[in-house]
């Protein structure tokens, strides 16, 4: 992953509708160590727009990292999960699906869709703040990616 | 002029005599022999004979009059029927016999030279010449007592058994071999709303609509190959009600083995059926009242959980930016803030998990409970080894359960023993013994018990015995407890003394397992 070398900032897409939750991101991330630059699109519909560079996303950067949450207006997270990884050139960015289900049904349905890894929002500040943390911290210095993922 | 008989004249005449002595012995002999052979009739007749004169006055009886009459031939002989019978009808039969009709009597007659009491049959015939000239009378006695006996027991249960039926609460009918209705009771024509006329000789499908046309048709079938079993028919009665019965038919065969028809019992269960579909239909809307109610606590629970976590994220990101940076009473407010939306959060999390119990994990199937407890225990491992509990067991059963649920209900149950132990370390024991046809689950503890008042109390949802301050949780464990048993058709209930421990008891009904 030669853009951190370069000093690049990750490129990370967050699916949310919760403007709390979106700023709560932020503020996790922004304790976090790893520089980023965080996209933020609130439905399942825009997330996909975005990833496929569709109207007003033309620019778009492609993410390293999608942050997705299941419950979305318009197109739900396991829609936008399962689009993503039938997709051939989508499929490999990382999915970490960020979520307050702790349903055994929607964990066994984002794994049986792909999804990288499946994370309970903690309701606890703290927690969550270190969770965005963890994140952060295990995709972008610990996971080895494909080099096509970046770009 | 005298004439002088010869010699040969002499002996002929002797000749004759002898000739005509010989024919008048065996005459006589003849008689003799008939008359022995009436005699013997007369005498052994299986009916009561008695001769009498013009006046009606008995000159001769049998053997078998004198038993009829219960009286000595003495006092039989000589006994005027005419002037001294008792019996009015009696003695009118007598004249009516000497006055050259047959005369007959029938009934009871107490005879007035024995004062037998009998019932009678009696002919009296006169025998008379030709030109009428009267030769002699008699009677014949028959005691038709046990005929009559028979009959009136017959009688009588006739009138009992119809009785029965016209009285009894069910519905006969008797039908022919050809569909033809030949005896309907009064309650079926109650039931139906009809006369026993508008019924009689007519075939049952005119009192049923198409659909019980059918079902009957089909039971016709059935009654063809043999089968007479119970069925259920509904009729419609002359006022258009629909009378739901249950059809018990016999079949009735003649001497050759021939089929007849039918003897069927007819019960009206509309009413049963009524208070029947009454109570289904309440356990359906109580099952959909409570499937709702759960889905409220779900929904609702579910729902709110996003804004408080809102509420308790941001509370909680003030006291992270603005501790020490605002006054002392901020410092303070944003305390109980964030204190009381992260108890919110553990009830409504508490009450999330209440209202999935059976609706997630409920699948049942065979499993060991010993299993179940030792995973209870793994669940608990931190716990116990902190509060040095001791948990021992009996054998535990095989039981069809939710093995998740029961694991639950384990882990809840010994965690409460633990949570609330007195003095000594905890030590906790668990039982089972199947008692009638459930398996009694008990779990004893040494902890520090409660007063027997708050038995009830302590299932109740987010109902606490103790201060918010003194033990943690929100009082959400044991109804949890409660609810897992009931799912399973158990009951669960508790005995306790403050000081000396408490004992929980549940049921699991044996029929869920082996």
């Amino acid at each position: 992953m030669t853009f951190r070398n370069q000093g690049l900032p990750v490129e990370i897409l967050l699916v949310e509708d919760n403007p709390g939750d979106v700023r709560l991101t932020i503020e996790g991330l922004k304790e976090g160590k790893v520089r980023n630059n965080l996209s933020v699109v609130e439905d399942g519909v825009e997330a996909l727009a975005f990833l496929r560079k569709e109207g007003k996303y033309s620019d778009a950067v492609r993410p390293d990292l999608i942050l997705l949450d299941l419950n979305l207006p318009k197109k739900d997270g396991r829609e936008v999960l399962s689009e993503i990884k039938s997709d051939n050139d989508l499929c490999r960015i990382p999915v970490v699906v960020l979520t307050t289900s702790k349903a055994e049904q929607d964990i066994l349905k984002a794994y049986s869709l792909h999804a990288n890894c499946y994370i309970t929002k903690p309701v606890d500040l703290d927690q969550f703040i270190a969770v965005v943390e963890s994140i952060e911290d295990f995709w972008f210095t610990i996971v080895k990616l494909p080099r096509d993922a970046s770009q | 002029m005298s004439h002088k008989p010869t010699y040969e004249a002499l002996e002929q005449r002797v000749r004759e005599l002898e000739k005509e002595r010989l024919a008048w012995l065996g005459a006589e002999e003849a008689m003799l022999r008939s008359e022995e052979r009436y005699r013997m009739i007369f005498n052994h007749s299986p009916l009561g004979i008695v001769h009498f004169d013009q006046q009606g006055i008995i000159l001769d009886c049998n053997e078998h009059f004198l038993e009829v009459m219960g009286a000595p031939k003495d006092k039989v002989i000589g006994f005027n029927m005419v002037t001294s019978g008792a019996n009015k009808e009696m003695r009118h039969a007598v004249q009516k016999a000497l006055d050259g009709e047959l005369g007959v009597y029938d009934g009871e007659y107490c005879s007035v030279t024995g004062e037998k009491r009998t019932q009678l049959r009696a002919i009296y015939n006169c025998l008379t010449t030709e030109e009428g000239k009267f030769l002699g009378a008699v009677g014949l006695f028959e005691d038709i007592s046990e005929t009559r006996r028979a009959e009136q027991a017959l009688k009588e249960s006739e009138q009992r058994y119809r009785t029965l039926v016209e009285t009894m609460n069910e519905g006969v009918m008797i039908r022919n071999e050809h569909e033809r209705i030949t005896y309907v009771n009064e309650r079926l024509c109650r039931m139906l709303n009809l006369s026993r006329n508008d019924i009689l000789d007519h075939s049952s499908i005119e009192f049923l609509d198409e659909e019980n046309q059918t079902v009957l048709w089909g039971e016709r079938q059935k009654r063809l190959q043999g089968v007479h079993e119970p069925y259920e028919l509904t009729w419609t009665a002359s006022d258009g009600q629909k009378i739901i019965t249950i059809m018990s038919p016999r079949p009735i065969y003649d001497e050759e083995g021939m089929f007849r028809g039918s003897f069927v019992i007819i019960t009206d269960i509309t009413s049963r059926k009524k208070a029947e579909d009454a109570l289904a239909k309440q356990a359906r809307e109580l099952e959909r009242s409570n499937l709702e109610l759960e889905q409220f606590a779900y929904v609702a629970s579910h729902d709110m959980q996003e804004p408080l976590r809102m509420i308790a994220s941001y509370v909680q990101l003030l006291a992270r930016r603005y501790k020490g940076k605002l006054d002392e009473d901020a410092d303070e407010f944003i305390n109980f803030a964030v204190e009381g939306s992260k108890r919110m959060q553990t009830m409504i999390n508490d009450l999330l998990a209440y209202s999935r119990v059976g609706r997630v994990n409920g699948e049942t199937q065979s499993a060991n409970c010993e299993e179940i407890f030792e995973w209870a225990k793994e669940n608990l491992g931190t716990v116990i080894e902190e509060n040095q509990a001791v948990i021992t067991h009996d054998s535990l059963p095989t039981l069809v359960v939710s093995a998740s649920l029961l694991g639950l209900l384990f882990q809840n149950l010994i965690g409460n023993a633990i949570k609330f132990h007195g003095q000594a370390p905890p030590e906790i024991h668990i039982s089972a013994a199947l008692v009638d046809e459930e398996w009694l689950f008990t779990v004893q503890d040494n902890g520090v018990g409660f007063e027997s008042q708050y038995a009830d109390r302590i299932f109740v949802i987010f109902q606490r015995l103790h201060g918010v301050g003194a033990y943690p949780g929100t009082g959400i464990g044991l109804a949890i407890c409660k609810k897992i048993v009931e799912y399973h058709g158990g009951k669960i209930w508790v005995q306790s003394t403050p000081g000396q421990g408490t004992t929980f008891y549940f049921t699991i009904p044996a029929s869920q397992g082996n």
